[in-house]
């Protein structure tokens, strides 16, 4: 039983705490609506329904579907590269406290909190100078380095749970590091390698101020396209790419929670 | 958790091998830069499927403002990432001035031969395709009787209705200039111009980023009254958005957009060929008609709807409307942005 | 010898990373900077007029100060509300907590660009909150938060709300559930045991979400400029400006490395302080 005098502060947590969900959800809960109008403009709420945006979107919008394309290319570049590397880097930081472990610790987190617009305009000043053509390589790259950060948080969180001793183990068997890391240490990190990964692949694909430095028809992703139909005719189907995103969504998270959150089945 | 590891490496290899191609499929593209707004829009329902079937390459147009594309292509050196270029006058005479233009070859003119001279750059860059105008958009519904002048903005009843772009745009810089004419200045003092604005700042209801963005405020329903181009507010009407466009006393702005050859383009006979494509009476007919109503350059496309409400005619358009003499003040236009940043900021 | 020769080889699993971020982050960062001393783009000689340009302009360093205010207010307002979503994280079952951590990840998988929509639809005239107000019968008059700073700030608060949200919960849920029960039978308030209790011992988790909210809110471009409007201007829209749309490539840069240090240092001290507070926590 609580007692009489928790309740205004409860009370006040509880209302709050609703307040913050219904904050959380609303967005996605008005696109999802305007999405299915049957106008030509974006009103909420719509005044008459249709899926007709939907169609519109996957039988007329060539270039939408390039630059969502070219969002996926550069997200599984991205992933790819900084998944290997934060591993390796995070397996090799954790659990030390000297100096050098540190600073490098800190020098590969920064990105996380470096400005990305200054990234951005400093990898197209680099380009534009070394005369290199922009491309999704070239745009991934910046991607590794904003997406590393994430990896090597959820690796080297994996990591320090791991037991050193595990590896002296290993070494005073004979097995070399190569084969120790392999055999040993990866399978347990699995999870935080995973966890890196995922994290890695969103924040790519959502990743707007690099993206916008090194743009150009090539290697429009699809927040730049869908910002410049912001900027430029309000096309409803901007509406219908955000119900498929969050459709998207939806279907992932229900397939990957059953992966890793039921309990039982994670982990092993 | 193998399935995952595995699909993820699937996707990224195909990412890779998708790139590997990229070279491959570049003859058969073609890069081209669009208006935001109604233009671009027009050029990827219309143009596109033209380009696709008439020319063998698979185009990509992308919207945006003249003054960012030079930024692009000064950033881009010998590696543009466009084939072609569409121009406002001012803007135009910039990119000529930078050397980022390649002259139009004589041997790819075909459906641009006959065009006026006016319409045609005197440099040898390339053909006009459509002809803009600038005038009051409004909401009948909201603004009560309709705009005979820019000093209609500046009305205490509009209060909080009225939404204009910056000089960064072309409109903006049009804007800007046909203010500080009407208030005594000149397009080479827009002195007057800019106390002109500070004193429009509490009828502002916003400020978009670039000119399409109006658009957007329009049909949103955040403001009731703007600067706009006849063919925007056009294709919104068309769309059941509450907008009529009015000429202001002092006169339809007119500018011709041109299609240039960029310098070092990577499919220049494609480029070329879509340029005077883009002439095409049959094409020129196609963004004339509704929604789109683009004014066409080509004499002799009939005109239909709210361009036939208009003007009768190209040649009535020419003496009912007026061109800024863009070279006389096109160079000022970087201060002119960083004023405009300065007063209009909150 | 060999333990010098064992300690580099620990190193080097985290050597392809080092290059790597040399070459793709440090190399260009170096460049930036050095093109910031530069007359020009591609020409020109050294200088460092393009600092004395920003720094001794009130216009330009107010839309600094102003862009780190914007981060500042976003961090608090995120914490305002990510407090009580932790605290019913808290106290919820497995099944609720499932549930949270879904609809907390929910709109994070959902697209900046189209969370910024949705806010512009919600806050513009006529949008969801002025229907909404007259409905209520607050006032028919347009509200006019699309393009205001509280507008501009709800909406930043909503898009970055997961980034506080994930952290917090995380350190909220490795508090002790037993000590809280013990400190209940021993008569503490929920709000007392709130201040004493929860509040130092989530502080990791919070430190971790106002970095990440703060780096995001800074640089959130599009959401500044469509939720923002033209009248605010933040760094990353005037950088952009300054770069692609006037072509001042050097200025840009200059303003780029003040930006860049700027929010770096504001990141350094607040870790500063806070690891400072976390040893006190500690003790």
């Amino acid at each position: 039983m609580r007692e009489a005098r928790n309740i205004p502060f409860d009370l006040a947590i509880w209302i709050a705490g609703a307040l913050a969900i219904v904050l959380l959800v609303l967005p996605t809960l008005v696109v999802v609506a305007m999405s299915f109008t049957n106008e030509f403009t974006l009103r909420f709420p719509p005044r008459s329904w249709s899926a007709r945006w939907y169609v519109e979107l996957f039988s007329n919008s060539p270039q939408i579907l390039t630059s969502a394309l070219a969002s996926l290319k550069v997200a599984a570049i991205a992933t790819l590269v900084s998944t290997a590397l934060g591993t390796l880097a995070a397996v090799a930081l954790a659990g030390r406290k000297d100096r050098l472990s540190i600073a490098l610790d800190a020098f590969f987190m920064s990105p996380m909190v470096f400005p990305a617009m200054s990234l951005g305009l400093a990898l197209l000043l680099v380009l534009s100078l070394a005369g290199v053509r922009l491309s999704l390589l070239t745009l991934a790259i910046g991607h590794v380095v904003i997406a590393t950060p994430f990896v090597i948080r959820m690796v080297s969180a994996a990591a320090q749970q791991m037991n050193p001793a595990l590896l002296d183990c290993a070494a005073s068997l004979g097995a070399s590091r190569i084969h120790a890391f392999f055999t040993i240490t990866l399978p347990l990190i699995r999870s935080g390698v995973v966890s890196g990964a995922i994290v890695a692949f969103l924040t790519s694909i959502d990743h707007v101020p690099v993206s916008l430095m090194l743009s150009d028809p090539r290697t429009e992703t699809l927040p730049i396209h869908l910002w410049a139909i912001l900027e430029s005719n309000l096309d409803v189907r901007v509406a219908a790419v955000s119900g498929v995103i969050v459709a998207a969504t939806v279907a992932v998270m229900l397939v990957v929670d059953r992966r890793m959150f039921v309990p039982g089945r994670a982990g092993r | 958790m193998k399935l995952d590891r595995r699909s993820m490496l699937g996707l990224a290899a195909g990412g890779l091998a998708a790139s590997a191609f990229d070279a491959r499929a570049q003859a058969r593209e073609l890069f081209a830069v669009t208006y935001p707004g109604s233009v671009d829009e027009s050029f990827k329902q219309v143009v596109g499927p033209q380009v696709r079937s008439r020319l063998g390459v698979a185009p990509t147009f992308t919207p945006l403002l003249n003054a960012e594309v030079i930024g692009r292509l000064q950033a881009s050196g010998a590696n543009p990432p466009f084939d072609v270029g569409m121009w406002d006058n001012g803007p135009l005479i910039l990119a000529k001035e930078a050397g980022l233009l390649e002259k139009f070859p004589e041997s790819a003119m075909n459906n641009m031969r006959g065009l006026p001279a006016q319409f045609v750059d005197p440099d040898g860059y390339g053909p006009a395709f459509a002809v803009t105008m600038i005038g009051i958009g409004y909401n009948p519904k909201r603004i009560a009787g309709k705009p005979t002048s820019w000093e209609d903005f500046w009305k205490p009843a509009n209060k909080g209705k009225v939404g204009i772009v910056g000089p960064a745009s072309n409109l903006g810089t049009a804007f800007l200039v046909e203010v500080a004419k009407l208030r005594g200045g000149s397009p080479t003092n827009v002195e007057p111009g800019f106390r002109a604005l500070q004193q429009l700042l509490p009828n502002l209801a916003a400020i978009p980023a670039n000119p399409g963005a109006l658009s957007t405020a329009f049909q949103q329903g955040q403001i009731d009254m703007a600067p706009m181009y006849f063919n925007n507010a056009a294709v919104l009407k068309a769309r059941g958005v509450d907008i009529e466009f009015a000429i202001p006393d002092s006169g339809l702005q007119i500018q011709t957009i041109t299609l240039t050859l960029i310098k070092n383009a990577k499919n220049p006979e494609a480029a070329a060929r879509f340029i005077d494509m883009m002439l095409d009476p049959a094409i020129q007919a196609q963004l004339e008609a509704a929604p789109w109503t683009t004014f066409p350059a080509k004499p002799g496309v009939a005109l239909t709807g709210a361009n036939k409400e208009l003007v009768p005619d190209l040649a009535t358009l020419m003496t009912k409307g007026s061109f800024l003499d863009w070279k006389t003040f096109i160079g000022n236009r970087p201060q002119w942005v960083e004023r405009f940043n300065r007063e209009i900021r909150v | 010898m060999r333990r010098a020769g064992g300690k580099a080889a620990a190193f080097l699993p985290a050597a392809p990373l080092a290059l790597f971020f040399a070459l793709a982050y440090l190399l260009p960062i170096a460049i930036l900077g050095a093109v910031s001393f530069r007359t020009d783009l591609r020409a020109g000689d050294w200088t460092i007029a393009h600092y004395g340009a920003f720094l001794g302009d009130g216009f330009t360093l107010s839309i600094l100060l102003d862009t780190l205010w914007l981060g500042l207010q976003v961090v608090v307002v995120t914490l305002l509300i990510a407090y009580p979503l932790g605290l019913v994280y808290m106290r919820a079952g497995p099944r609720v907590r499932a549930l949270l951590v879904f609809l907390i990840l929910l709109p994070l998988l959902t697209n900046t660009v189209v969370r910024t929509f949705a806010w512009m639809a919600i806050l513009g005239r006529n949008g969801l909150v002025d229907t909404l107000a007259a409905t209520l019968g607050f006032t028919n008059e347009p509200l006019r938060l699309l393009y205001s700073r509280t507008g501009l700030v709800i909406a930043l608060a909503q898009i970055y709300l997961p980034l506080m949200a994930l952290p917090l919960n995380n350190s909220l849920a490795k508090i002790d559930g037993n000590l809280l029960r013990a400190a209940e039978g021993l008569g503490a308030s929920s709000a007392h045991l709130f201040r004493t209790v929860i509040l130092p011992l989530s502080l990791p988790g919070a430190v971790a979400g106002c970095l990440l909210v703060f780096a995001g809110a800074t640089t959130a471009f599009i959401t500044q400029t469509l939720v923002g409007g033209g009248r605010q201007i933040f760094m990353p829209l005037f950088i952009y400006q300054q770069a692609l749309g006037v072509q001042r490539w050097a200025f840009a840069a200059a303003a780029s490395v003040v930006f860049a240090l700027t929010v770096m240092a504001v990141v350094y001290a607040f870790n500063r302080f806070a690891r400072a507070r976390l040893r006190g926590v500690d003790a």
